[in-house]
């Protein structure tokens, strides 16, 4: 029994995975690749009782060592003992895939060519001559699709004839190079003492060498009598900057063996283009379907969030309360509002990330995520950010933490730094609540302006942010950029629902270790050392913390500063906690046994949240009311000249202070700790600058 | 006979209007990435579309669709073809 190890390489998005899954029935073996996070994927397959290790090799375009998928790629094709290569082609896109193939080609391991996608370049009408592709290439060339079986058979015969054999491909030139190689083979073929009796391959194999300035077989060339100078110029017409443009020759000569009309296979794309990219509709319809997407996905979610937080409050807990009657009070209630209530904070998210991911999936697999870069980014570009990050940012208007996920889609390492940076200053869902109130309890009428101030604010601060963030190091952006814009495709629902179960999942593994003893360490500082609030850790640090802010207005009361530690764990926890200290609510609730009718009505509320998540994607709900008292409360809290300004100060802070906890995790996973820091002390300092000029300016003119 | 052969950046070809890339006075790098496009010294490139607030460009290269940014695409010379 031998084993053969047969490597599968192309460019990104050809289908390699799809034919080791053809050809193997089987399901990966998924690792990592050495170094970085690319998965290595491999089978193993028994044929013809021989056992053949099909290895699935990152997505490139060369191998020139400079990306993480080509050095991966490039080394293990290098070093390790690869028996046959199956290089895949997307048939549809030959001239750009076969650069590639040649490079292969140079590597002198026996190669099949597969061209894959059969089944749409047949719709296109692209007609290829394969049998002159193979004998031109001196390589095997299999026409076949993936998900069509008649072919496997033939590829897997393929792969059994060429692994370990031994072969010899002619460098493929344009035709005036060729003669001049042939006259260099030839001149070095006539120092070559006879007795050794070199093949063809190792000669070609020895000039190969040369050319990359193989110094030992410089040293054997002269021992053998082979003028440098000559030689010098013989190879002038090979170096490598020249063999590139070279191999385009030789692809544009090779392209005569496909007969396509280029335009056929654009048809559609084009068509849909013509609308979604318009000189004066393109960015209408993108604010248009952009504002649907967000709304169904905002919309759609908050009822299953609603019963997610409800079964975790007042299902959960109550039993787990119950159950625990036997324990001393704090264990309960450290189970009960630290553990439990931390951990539904995290499940809280899930179906609204769900959502969020399956709107992502749909506009990156369809096509439309590039054509927003290219509709953005020149507005982008003022502010150092490129199309793609408003993209990011948008979503932060909804959630901070997808958004900063989201951001792994940018180009570039300091595009998305930058970013995620400027996220928490879009005015997220969480932090409406707390406008709300305070609006309706100051504003009245213009409640409804002053908000949408503070949103604005947000956004201002953040571009001004990124202007001055661009000048330091971390993000500053020498970028490449080339985007490419792929045909429309109709995405397909098994690769959509696949990616969102990996996101939902990588994001509930992310979430629960740190953010859960976040929520801890804040339960128990407004714990004890009392049993509440009002006498809590927190209190105490509110009243003597208070001073800091008097300058900012709102300092004045030192109830407002006490919520914003909290505010942490999730921006509407202020309103919670003010909630308890004005209106001075006994969270002391007794429970009784009623397990029967409970989950009965948990059932019930199952059923009208999935309606309701239905029903609310396409029609647009209202807010929630806030309780008459507490706005009552909170407009008593200043009653002075300059109320309404200190109301909005606190409104502002509320908006630029530190982000959850949950953001923050999710920068700290994405980006590491120095971004972390950055992001920390940025919304320690901004806030407090802004909300003190604000404050001292304004109470000047008033 | 004499042939007139009048280079023009990239940028000033207009939508639908086809071209030989004649030169590219770009970093090492960027030519790298743009060669695996498709976009190189002697290829042919097609004006597809301007951004709606006139950049970035659209082009058609190799089969595919790729976007330049006009700084870039200003330091690429072409020569027109019909």
């Amino acid at each position: 029994m031998k084993e053969y190890t047969i490597a599968f390489v192309g460019n990104p998005n050809v289908g390699k995975s799809a034919w080791i899954n053809a050809l193997s029935h089987a399901d990966f073996k998924i690792g990592n690749w050495p170094g970085v996070t690319i998965e290595r994927k491999e089978a193993t397959v028994t044929w013809q009782d021989d056992s053949y290790h099909l290895i699935d090799l990152p997505g490139t375009y060369s191998l020139d060592d400079i990306t993480n998928e080509e050095i991966i790629t490039s080394q293990f094709l290098k070093q390790e003992k690869v028996d046959c290569i199956v290089n895949v082609v997307d048939a549809t896109n030959l001239q750009r895939n076969l650069y590639l193939t040649l490079l292969l080609r140079e590597l002198q391991v026996p190669m099949i060519l597969l061209l894959n996608f059969m089944d749409e370049a047949d719709r296109y009408h692209i007609h290829i001559e394969i049998q002159k592709l193979s004998r031109r290439l001196q390589i095997p060339v299999i026409a076949a699709s993936a998900y069509d079986a008649s072919k496997y058979e033939h590829v897997q015969q393929e792969i059994i004839d060429q692994s370990g054999k031994t072969v010899f491909y002619y460098p493929l030139l344009p035709d005036v190079d060729y003669e001049k190689y042939v006259a260099l083979f030839h001149y070095v073929e006539q120092h070559i003492p006879h007795f050794l009796k070199l093949e063809d391959k190792q000669i070609c194999d020895m000039i190969t060498k040369i050319r990359e300035g193989d110094r030992e077989t410089a040293l054997q060339f002269r021992t053998w009598g082979i003028d440098e100078e000559k030689l010098k110029q013989k190879l002038e017409p090979f170096g490598e900057a020249v063999m590139k443009e070279k191999r385009y020759e030789v692809i544009h000569s090779l392209m005569k063996y496909v007969k396509e009309n280029e335009d056929l296979r654009l048809e559609k794309t084009r068509r849909i283009d013509k609308l979604l990219l318009h000189r004066f509709w393109g960015l209408p319809l993108f604010f248009l379907l952009f504002s649907l997407l967000l709304l169904f996905v905002f919309h759609g979610s908050a009822p299953l969030n609603d019963f997610i937080d409800y079964t975790v409050h007042e299902y959960i807990s109550k039993y787990v309360y119950l159950l625990l009657s036997w324990a001393p009070k704090v264990l309960r209630e450290l189970v009960v509002n630290g553990i439990i209530a931390g951990v539904g904070g995290v499940l809280v998210f899930i179906p609204l990330m769900a959502f969020l991911y399956l709107m992502l999936a749909i506009l990156e697999e369809s096509g439309y995520m590039s054509r927003i870069a290219f509709l953005l980014d020149r507005a982008m570009r003022n502010f150092h950010l490129s199309g793609k990050s408003f993209v990011s940012l948008l979503i932060g208007f909804g959630c901070n933490v997808p958004a900063v996920y989201a951001t792994r889609t940018l180009d570039n390492e300091r595009q998305k730094k930058l970013t995620a940076v400027l996220i928490p200053f879009m005015s997220c869902g969480a932090r409406l609540p707390v406008y709300v109130l305070f609006a309706a309890a100051f504003f009245k009428q213009k409640a409804g302006l002053m908000i949408v101030t503070v949103y604005a604010i947000g956004i201002l601060l953040a571009l001004l942010l990124a202007m001055i963030f661009s000048r330091f190091q971390t993000f500053q952006d020498h970028d490449l950029f080339v985007l490419e814009l792929p045909p429309y495709r109709v995405p397909k629902l098994k690769t959509v629902f696949h990616k969102v179960k990996l996101e939902v999942k990588g994001y509930i593994k992310k979430a629960t270790n740190v953010v859960l003893w976040a929520m801890i360490l804040i339960w128990v500082i407004s714990y004890f050392p009392k049993g509440n609030i009002e006498s809590s850790y927190i209190a105490s640090f509110g009243r003597s913390a208070s001073v800091l802010y008097q300058p900012l207005g709102f300092g004045t009361r030192w109830e407002t500063v006490a919520s914003l530690p909290g505010s942490v764990i999730a921006k509407e926890t202020v309103v919670g906690f003010l909630d308890q200290v004005l209106l001075k609510t006994k969270s002391d609730v007794t429970y009784e046994w009623n397990l029967w009718e409970d989950t009965r009505t948990l059932a019930v509320k199952l059923g009208s949240a999935v309606k309701d998540s239905a029903v609310n994607m396409v029609t647009i709900g209202g807010y929630e009311k806030q309780s008459d008292s507490l706005v009552h409360a909170i407009s008593e809290l200043w009653t002075d000249r300059l109320a309404k300004l200190r109301a909005f100060c606190f409104m502002l802070y509320v908006l630029l202070s530190i982000p959850c906890v949950m953001t923050l995790n999710a920068i700290y996973r994405e980006y590491g700790r120095k971004l972390l820091l950055i992001s920390i002390s940025t919304m320690l300092i901004v806030p407090y600058l802004t909300a003190f000029f604000i404050f001292q300016i304004f109470s000047l003119i008033l | 006979m004499l042939i007139l052969v009048i280079t023009m950046k990239l940028t000033e070809l207009k939508p639908r209007e086809k071209a030989r890339i004649t030169h590219l006075d770009l970093s090492e790098e960027y030519q790298r990435r743009l060669l695996h496009l498709g976009v190189y010294k002697g290829s042919v490139i097609r004006m597809e579309r301007l951004a709606p607030l006139g950049d970035p460009l659209e082009y058609f290269v190799c089969g595919n669709l790729l976007i330049l940014r006009r700084s870039d695409a200003q330091n690429i010379e072409i020569t027109r073809e019909g």
